[in-house]
């Protein structure tokens, strides 16, 4: 009974924290769902304004999800740094926590796909990624905070970083033209092999633009949904919310298994192209 | 001849239509990798885990291609 009454005062806060009280529904939707300016901390509250940060003569423009971002990052670095500090024989508490997920992805994920060698060199980019993914996934359940992988251009940042990593680490192991020719079958005549490496370069580049768009549509999917069941209440009738309010609870669980789920979507196909690309014949 | 009803844009129609069997299309994928991967898994007990693995990944792919036409035909619907 008080969990019932808990959502619908969560869910109530959730959408009258809109500042401009504009009847418009689908922008109601897209102010919740897309970045902004400012910061909805409380329904009553007035929303934080977010300035843009001055470096001498350059202007970083700073929203919403850029100060999310920082926010992942702070709690990575928090809890990482207490997990692991010190010169410990034996883990702590947090540390117990934590490293079943490390070991899970290094054995399970990041060794077998890329090899001893391979993998040994990657794996704190790999952990890094998998943990900030997670984190921000996350955060975008708690009703404080906004999903800052739910923003087109975070993605397509994370998707070029592994972009470069690809051809960095593909260059590395077999040089400038082995990069190249290491995307063909070897012995094959000369103008197939072209004709080939022409196909596979956009190939590489769809890989990654598919990696972003993956990532942001399941987060803003989830978010999504759960909006437009909750904006049912409004166009429908306020009893609606009976119904509306069990559904979204659902949705919320589902999304926390999706959230987990794209981020080792995320890592292990990152994993899984470098190592492709960077494979020796 | 003129419009019966206003303000009806045919071109939902089409985005609406063609979601919906987009998305037919890869429930009926991720379906069928999830019924092949437990009869591998009933038939030979060992490979548990890493077929586990490999089907959380297949339907991520899977659903990869069906959200990107999910995102796709949300624009159409949003912008016209």
């Amino acid at each position: 009974m008080h969990l019932i009454f808990l959502l619908l005062l969560l869910t109530g806060s959730v959408l009258g924290s809109s500042s401009n009280s504009s009847s418009d529904l689908s922008g109601m939707l897209m102010h919740h769902v897309s970045d902004q300016k400012e910061w909805a901390i409380l329904p009553a509250v007035p929303p934080i304004p977010i300035h843009d940060l001055k470096i001498g003569s350059l202007t970083i423009p700073l929203t919403m999800h850029a100060i999310m971002l920082v926010i992942a990052a702070a709690i990575l670095i928090i809890v990482f740094c207490a997990a692991f500090s010190g010169n410990r024989t034996t883990p702590g508490k947090l540390g117990l926590a934590i490293e079943p997920v490390v070991l899970f992805i290094r054995d399970a994920l990041i060794y077998p796909v890329m090899g001893e060698k391979l993998g040994q060199k990657w794996l704190p980019f790999f952990l890094t990624l998998f943990f900030f993914l997670l984190t921000s996934n996350i955060m975008g359940l708690i009703p404080l905070f906004g999903t800052s992988t739910g923003n087109l251009s975070v993605t397509t940042a994370l998707a070029l970083i592994i972009l470069v990593a690809i051809v960095a680490q593909g260059m590395q192991s077999n040089g400038i033209f082995g990069f190249f020719k290491n995307m063909v079958p070897a012995g094959l005549p000369l103008p197939i092999g072209i004709f080939l490496i022409l196909i596979e370069i956009p190939g590489l580049f769809i890989k990654c633009s598919v990696l972003a768009i993956r990532l942001f549509a399941n987060m803003i999917a989830g978010h999504f949904v759960i909006l437009s069941l909750l904006l049912l209440i409004f166009i429908i009738h306020p009893a609606a919310s009976v119904i509306s309010v069990p559904l979204a609870l659902f949705i919320n669980l589902l999304e926390l298994l999706v959230a987990v789920i794209q981020a080792l979507v995320f890592t292990i196909l990152s994993a899984i192209f470098i190592s492709m690309f960077s494979s020796h014949h | 001849m003129e419009q019966a009803v206003s303000g009806i844009n045919i071109s939902y129609f089409g985005a609406v239509i063609s979601l919906a069997i987009i998305v037919a299309g890869a429930a009926f994928g991720i379906s069928t990798l999830g019924s092949k991967a437990l009869d591998s898994m009933a038939r030979q007990p060992d490979i548990k885990n890493d077929a586990r693995i490999l089907m959380i990944l297949g339907a991520a792919l899977i659903e990869g291609v069906a959200f990107f036409a999910a995102v796709a035909c949300l624009i159409l619907i949003m912008t016209k």
